[in-house]
């Protein structure tokens, strides 16, 4: 990154990622069209966040995760147990669609490493679902009602000695460890540290490096993947991920109904969690986004919609955490990218308040001429396709609807054709008319200059 | 008029209501009346829910105490007694093969159960065959398919045709309800109805078997 950085604002930081994005020589594009087709994905991509897209073409993200394994007819199991064989259907997937853009091959993650680890927190193909199901995450208490005093005091104490050793079987022996910070001078430094000889724990450590060794190896491939898709001219979809810190304690900490009896119970509490957790998840994504090289930021919404809390909840329990993570990453020059699960009709005003030209908003349920209408002049918004017309809709049907959805949004300078959720299997047809949705119409009005 | 416990209930004031139940227990009251009570609660609940006024955490939220409620008066109640708790009709319910989430499914367990129906709750993963075996045990002629997942709806479609295989289709009608369910979905699958959300669920299964 530049010397200068800190005295950059966050409009001239996103610039610099993009052109930082733009600027790749490694590896060296196959041929001058896939340069081509890099460069004008890349921009088209950061015009769209601008609201600056004025070429009548828009970005087009299939959230088709698992869908290059059903596509070359491999397994979701082996997808996840067999490196080489997933890299090769993605790799089909490239070869036989030609996108744009792409989910990368760490979607598939790994089924050996959530072997190492002993994972309890999901259940995958081959690890107690068939061959063909998708993985999923397991909704149970990971955290106990009364344990937000200990995790606001010390979160990586907490996520070391309770919340992995929980969610991880083999990490049992981690629990016995003591607190990091009491590793410290003479003549406490032994006993101290005794803690990291006992057995339990040296087996959890032999297990840590085990995991790392795998998801190392695995991550190597992907990374290996995106190179060579890049020298074709393909961009991955976004380089990190984060969360709403409502959503991380909901879904990893607390489960569903734990977190529906703090609601009512001990709103204070997952107020004051998240709020300790925003500044966690920014450097999460951001930490991400500065590996990758790539400015977005995947941000899945799951518990703030229309239907799951009201709009004093969402107000006071769910947004301003999430808004201090979007901001953190907008700040950083990243380009959050929120996947909005169910409804946020009602919320839309609160996305108002989102910095201008500087986020991406995909919607499942939400009204998307109301979220157009809304977000002018605010966000880049998504979607449009429903999994319901990819799955069940002739190849001319959905080519229509994509199309009819296109000339809609495209002229507001600031949309991405994309599914409405994530699909693991569709007709190859479908997603041919999909991808090939775009069409020249006239170009929108010009926003602001916001470069 | 609505009793102290379902106002209790209604208004999802878990410890009053906790503290209600054990006082009148104590106090030698009818554990099936405090249930019925309790129950005349939940449906307001619901009823509150269709208004837009309560929310997916409310219903799980009066779930949960109902359950509590539920624990402290069994003990009260004699089986004879528990028998001619007469039901409406048997309902069996279930997240389909390769779905395990039940969050959803858990929620229209409970209504319906509040609404006076027999629910029989297969859990989640549920293999095709378990459905139809579920069906020809219980007699039941209802049977509710959960799933969030888009992968769902091939899994939904292979437990109707199953159903429909083993002669017993036109026993039984058969609802769709998750997260992606839809118009489409429903054709495909070749199910009766769907509902949007667990109140929809009660609505469907009341008009097939009445209550």
């Amino acid at each position: 990154m530049e010397a200068d950085w800190s005295e950059l604002n966050p409009r001239e930081r996103q610039r610099a990622r993009f052109q930082r994005l733009l600027a790749v020589v490694d590896p060296p594009f196959e041929s001058r069209a896939a340069a081509g087709k890099y460069r004008t994905g890349v921009e088209r991509l950061r015009d769209s966040i601008l609201l600056d897209n004025r070429s009548g073409v828009v970005p087009i993200l299939p959230l088709n995760q698992m869908f290059p394994a059903s596509h070359a007819g491999i397994s979701f199991q082996r997808a996840m147990y067999d490196g080489p064989a997933a890299y090769g259907a993605w790799m089909r997937y490239l070869d036989d669609f030609d996108p744009d853009y792409y989910l990368g091959l760490d979607m598939a993650s790994s089924g050996g490493l959530l072997d190492i680890l002993g994972c309890r927190l999901y259940k995958w193909p081959g690890g107690g679902l068939s061959s063909g199901a998708s993985y999923q995450c397991v909704d149970r208490e990971w955290m106990k009602a009364e344990e937000y005093t200990e995790l606001l005091a010390d979160p990586s104490g907490f996520w070391l000695r309770k919340y992995l050793p929980r969610v991880f079987g083999a990490l049992a022996g981690l629990a016995s460890l003591e607190p990091l910070v009491n590793i410290m001078e003479l003549p406490p430094l032994m006993p101290n540290l005794a803690s990291w000889g006992r057995p339990e724990v040296q087996e959890g450590l032999q297990v840590m490096m085990a995991a790392g060794r795998e998801a190392w190896s695995r991550m190597e491939l992907c990374r290996e993947f995106n190179r060579r898709a890049q020298a074709r001219g393909a961009l991955v979809a976004w380089g990190g991920m984060s969360k709403a810190p409502f959503d991380l304690i909901g879904d990893t900490l607390r489960g569903a109904v734990g977190m529906v009896r703090d609601m009512f119970k001990q709103p204070e509490m997952i107020v004051e969690a998240a709020e300790r957790l925003a500044p966690l998840m920014v450097r999460m994504g951001l930490d991400a986004a500065e590996s990758s090289g790539h400015p977005l930021v995947f941000m899945p919404l799951h518990r703030g919609d229309d239907d799951f809390m009201s709009e004093k909840q969402f107000e006071k329990l769910y947004w301003p955490s999430l808004k201090k993570v979007v901001v953190g990453l907008v700040e950083e020059g990243c380009v959050p990218l929120l996947f909005i699960e169910g409804r946020y009709d009602s919320r839309l005003d609160y996305l108002r308040d989102l910095p201008p030209g500087s986020t991406i908003c995909l919607f499942h349920r939400t009204d998307l001429g109301l979220a157009s209408e809304k977000l002018a002049k605010i966000a880049c918004i998504g979607g449009g396709v429903p999994a319901a017309t990819l799955l069940f809709s002739t190849s001319d049907e959905v080519a229509a609807h994509c199309r009819a959805v296109v000339e809609q949004y495209g002229p507001r300078g600031g949309f991405i054709l994309a599914g409405d959720s994530v699909l693991d299997r569709c007709p190859a047809e479908n997603l041919r008319a999909m991808l090939g949705a775009n069409r020249r119409g006239a170009p929108g009005p010009r926003d602001a200059d916001l470069y | 008029m609505p009793s102290k416990l379902s106002e209790l209930l209604t208004d999802l004031k878990e410890d009053e209501a906790l503290e209600f139940v054990d006082r009148q227990l104590a106090a030698g009251g009818d554990a099936l009346a405090l249930l019925a009570d309790a129950r005349e609660g939940l449906k307001e609940v619901g009823k509150r829910f269709a208004q837009g006024l309560y929310f997916i955490p409310d219903l799980i939220y009066s779930g949960e105490i109902l359950k509590q409620i539920a624990e402290k008066v069994k003990p009260h109640i004699s089986p004879e007694a528990g028998a001619n708790d007469k039901k409406l009709g048997k309902v069996i319910v279930g997240t389909v093969e390769g779905d395990i989430h039940d969050i959803g499914k858990d929620m229209v367990v409970f209504m319906l159960e509040t609404a006076g129906f027999e629910v029989i709750d297969l859990g989640i993963d549920v293999p095709v065959r378990k459905f139809v075996d579920a069906i020809t045990e219980t007699g039941a002629e209802v049977v509710g398919l959960s799933g969030f997942l888009t992968l769902a709806f091939d899994a939904m479609k292979r437990t109707v045709q199953a159903i429909d295989d083993s002669g017993l289709r036109p026993k039984v009608k058969i609802m769709i309800g998750g997260g992606q369910i839809d118009e489409d979905v429903l054709k495909y699958t070749g199910a009766d109805a769907y509902g949007k959300d667990a109140n929809e669920a009660i609505t469907i299964t009341s008009q097939w078997l009445g209550g």
